[in-house]
């Protein structure tokens, strides 16, 4: 059984299917793709998954649950976690509060232990704080820790949403346009950095992404979306050469110029 | 000298009535970007619990505090589970909010008129009567109390607020809901103990109020609307913000009571608040808002 799988996932905002029957499955440690033009619907299936929207139609199991009803924070406590296409970091706070925030899953202790700083609180803090020291570390923002999140560079508030979605230990990952405004340099750093990230942390990742030379190298697997419907299933390899999909990304090809 | 000295103790006194009002309406404004009007009827709400545990002699004045600081809290908690969060959830504007804090406020002051009674109370005597008097300036007994106790739940609160998962996974919920939803944070817990800090403190400043002067059914509304008017001055969202706001129309208004004539006393919260919002919009520690474009 797949680890996270959406079944004829549907959802409606009035007259317009932003997505429409759409089946998808990953598996466990897999990197799969999830592409299309702008508008197919794709940061929308992240919100269904999520819990931001209740989907019209379908389900979306994970674990062999069906996780459709859920509040966010209950599916990110599952371990389904994301990122943002537009940077959501805590603006005001300093960098390691943003990857602290996080801790919450993971704390057991109550707020009178942290009033008396009992043992079970100190030891719960230490054990926190060098979490998300290591983190920070880890995708190379310790010297900055102390910085507000705002004033980082573009580049590094990316990784920094990255780091603090990793904070909650998910199982999945859901990247939404990570590569977005990067350089090609840049790009490369990435890819490098995502394959370290499922090696380090064992989890599962679903990538949305316009850079074709990122998703091209990094994924295993592909979907295409096309408004709102599935389009194409398959390797890099496969989705380059689909007919289907070069014709929704490049338009028709005209056999025939009329004019 | 000595006139002065008074008149800056008395102050302060009241300033620590302001500033532990002027959080609630900080911290709800934080959380949920609206200004909850119905603040000042936990105020209201707090002193009479307090009061009617005092008159019908149950519990000594520490444990009826207690009671009345929880139960506010509490109480707090229950008009935003019970008025704001289904209007939240069907997407209400925020204006909708607005006035259902207001209706609030209507409903619990009139419900006390009804069902408790409409006269003025006057707080039985709890604690020694004699003033201190320290050369010639009086340091009354519930004064030396509100100062006292405000200056402790103000550390607490910022304790809490900046060293604990909780307080931080406030802020994180006052920056970017959504955001927090998807971390994992239970935002609609969060919402309710804030609610409930906010709760606890007006509690404490209606109570002490209702000792210092009387127990009546609007106690909390012009109390609030100064203590509205210092979270404002101080910059709105902002803790540090409203304590400032409190203690300094706290100042103005008794060093104008005193100095100029006291016949414009409840005036001078207003007259600094359209001065501040002249020249410092956002507050004096408020932070500017900027325009997404």
């Amino acid at each position: 059984m797949a680890l996270f799988e959406v079944k004829k996932l549907t959802i409606k905002f009035g007259g317009l299917t932003a997505v429409d029957n759409v089946d998808l499955k990953v598996d466990k440690g897999e990197i799969v793709g999830l592409i299309g033009p702008n508008g197919a619907g794709k940061t929308t299936v992240f919100n269904l998954v999520t819990g931001v929207y209740t989907p019209t139609a379908g389900q979306i199991f994970f674990r062999d649950r069906n996780i459709v009803g859920l509040k966010p924070n209950q599916i990110a406590k599952l371990g389904i976690v994301r990122t943002f296409q537009n940077i959501r970091l805590f603006k005001q706070l300093t960098v390691y509060e943003n990857v602290r925030t996080a801790g919450h899953l993971r704390v057991p202790y109550g707020l009178a232990d942290a009033f008396l700083h009992t043992a079970r609180y100190e030891e719960c803090e230490k054990k926190c704080h060098e979490d998300a020291l290591d983190l920070l570390a880890m995708v190379g923002l310790l010297d900055r820790k102390d910085e507000v999140s705002s004033s980082l560079p573009y580049g590094l508030q990316r990784r920094l949403e990255i780091a603090r979605a990793l904070a909650l230990r998910p199982s999945l990952l859901l990247l939404d346009e990570p590569a977005a405004g990067m350089n090609p340099q840049e790009c490369v750093q990435l890819i490098e950095f995502i394959r370290n990230v499922r090696a380090t942390f064992d989890t599962t990742i679903l990538i949305i992404e316009h850079h074709m030379d990122v998703i091209m190298n990094i994924c295993e697997r592909m979907y295409v979306l096309n408004f709102g419907k599935l389009l194409a299933e398959g390797t890099p390899e496969e989705i380059q050469n689909d007919a289907r999909v070069i014709e929704a990304y490049l338009g028709e090809a005209q056999a025939d110029v009329e004019d | 000298m000595r006139e002065l000295l008074q008149q800056l103790w008395n102050g302060l006194a009241i300033g620590s009535v302001y500033a532990l009002v002027a959080v609630g309406y900080t911290l709800v404004f934080g959380v949920l970007k609206f200004i909850n009007f119905a603040h000042s009827s936990i105020l209201t709400f707090g002193a009479y619990v307090a009061l009617y545990t005092m008159l019908s002699k149950v519990a000594p004045f520490p444990v009826a505090l207690g009671l009345s600081m929880v139960l506010s809290g509490v109480f707090a908690m229950q008009t935003e589970l019970r008025a704001f969060r289904p209007l939240r959830e069907k997407g209400a504007p925020r204006l909708n909010l607005l006035i259902t804090s207001i209706g609030v406020t209507l409903l619990v002051e009139n419900a006390i008129v009804v069902f408790v009674s409409p006269d003025f109370h006057v707080f039985p005597k709890v604690l020694p009567g004699t003033p201190i008097n320290l050369s010639g300036v009086v340091f009354p007994p519930v004064d030396l109390l509100l100062v006292a106790g405000s200056s402790i739940l103000m550390l607490a609160l910022s304790y809490f607020v900046n060293r604990t998962l909780t307080g931080l996974s406030i802020k994180a919920v006052a920056l970017d809901r959504d955001a927090a939803a998807l971390m994992g944070i239970n935002v609609g817990r969060t919402i309710s103990i804030t609610f409930f800090i906010a709760g606890l403190m007006a509690s404490m400043a209606g109570i002490l109020v209702g000792m210092k002067f009387s127990v009546n059914p609007s106690l909390g509304g012009l109390f609030g609307l100064k203590s509205f008017a210092a979270s404002v001055v101080g910059g709105i969202g902002s803790v540090p913000g409203a304590y400032l706001g409190g203690y300094l129309i706290g100042f103005l208004e008794t060093l104008g009571a005193g100095y100029v004539s006291s016949n414009y006393k409840d005036a001078i919260a207003f007259v600094l608040l359209v001065l501040v919002l002249l020249f410092k919009p956002s507050g004096l520690l408020g932070k500017g808002t900027q325009e997404k474009v």
